[in-house]
């Protein structure tokens, strides 16, 4: 029974790899986003439901060799209109602002040797769509094994049928450079669906 | 009032400390079946399969026969050892034991008691596991005593005759 159970299981995931396999990458088709990612990254996707405050669709894909990921988080009508006035955000710049300050507070909240070296703002075309976006560099700003290093934190924000989408590409400074085509290609060939 | 039907409190302590067994097991091989299963697919290039539905399916198969059943074996070889009597009563509770203690050990890690989500990974297959894997490990250590009830019973029955 256990031997069989174990094949069972090996021969399920092995059909799931199979079915999903695009050369070097994965593709993953869902009722949010269609995206392809480099099959040895681990990726996790979550849901948040909920009466008052809407659904929430998440998605992070992350290299397991480096300290950098990209996140998706997609807003449905609700939650929108809720984060936006939870907040006293009126737009995509706004949020941009907002979230990239509240990452440069935690991170000097955790680590006071912690500080900001850049910051920059602006516009960006990603899947189509007109986002803002923002990005920091914190020195010191992420720890790993008891050292501090660079973070790289870039978000870029849109609103689309009055559905709000989050992209997030952070991590260490070195990773997330070394990471850039692979992130990018991600990025192209997301496609969210709002 | 017939004292060979009731289960003794040695007995009861004894399905308690199989249903430990159980728990402990279970709490072992949980965490390094997915650390496996994760090194596994890292050394194959296949980490980002853990995003599919599929993959859950998978993950609960194999759950199921690794760590619920193996549990519920080792916990019922114990229990089947100690308290030969009854044995369609004290082999569920060891399994019974051990799912209850191993969900309250998750709850307190940060997990959730909510079993209306993924109802067949986190309440079905693991609770059938552990029992199923009970009962399979407290007949397999009572099985000799049973054939040899079995002889004794045809001897007696030749000997009568004669």
């Amino acid at each position: 029974m256990v031997l069989g159970s174990l094949l069972i299981g090996y021969i399920i995931i092995y059909m799931t790899f199979a079915a999903h396999s695009n050369g070097e990458y994965l593709h993953l088709d869902n009722e949010f986003v269609k995206v392809d990612f480099p099959r040895n990254w681990f990726a996790y996707s979550w849901k948040t439901e909920n009466s008052t405050s809407g659904s929430v669709y998440g998605i992070v894909f992350a290299s397991p060799q480096s300290l950098s990921a990209i996140l998706f988080k997609i807003h449905d009508k609700q939650a929108t209109q809720y984060y936006m006035k939870k907040f006293n955000l009126t737009d995509a710049s706004s949020i941009v602002t907002f979230e990239t300050e509240r990452m440069c507070n935690w991170t000097v909240t955790k680590n006071e040797n912690a500080s900001v070296i850049l910051r920059e703002k602006g516009e960006v075309e990603v899947s189509g769509n007109q986002a803002s976006y923002s990005k920091v560099i914190i020195k010191n700003g992420i720890e790993s094994n008891g050292a501090y290093y660079n973070m790289s934190f870039l978000m870029m924000s849109y609103i689309k049928d009055q559905r709000l989408v989050q992209i997030v590409i952070w991590g260490k400074k070195e990773d997330c450079e070394k990471l850039s085509d692979l992130f990018e290609m991600v990025l192209n060939s997301t496609d969210i669906k709002v | 009032m017939d004292t060979d039907s009731t289960i003794t409190t040695q007995e009861i302590v004894h399905v308690i400390v199989g249903g430990a067994i159980c728990l402990s097991t279970m709490f072992t091989l949980f965490g390094l079946i997915g650390f496996l299963l994760e090194q596994i697919l890292m050394r194959f290039n296949m980490l980002g399969v853990v995003v599919f539905e599929s993959f859950t399916i998978a993950r609960t198969i194999i759950s199921f026969a690794s760590v619920y059943l193996i549990s519920g074996f080792l916990g019922g070889l114990y229990t089947g050892y100690f308290t030969q009597r009854g044995l369609k009563a004290t082999l569920p509770i060891t399994g019974i034991i051990g799912f209850v203690g191993f969900s309250l050990l998750l709850f307190f890690s940060g997990g959730s008691l909510d079993f209306s989500e993924n109802f067949l990974e986190r309440l079905i297959l693991p609770i059938s596991g552990s029992i199923i894997g009970a009962y399979l490990g407290g007949y397999t250590i009572n099985w000799p005593s049973e054939e040899e009830e079995t002889e004794e019973e045809g001897k007696i029955r030749l000997e009568l005759e004669e």
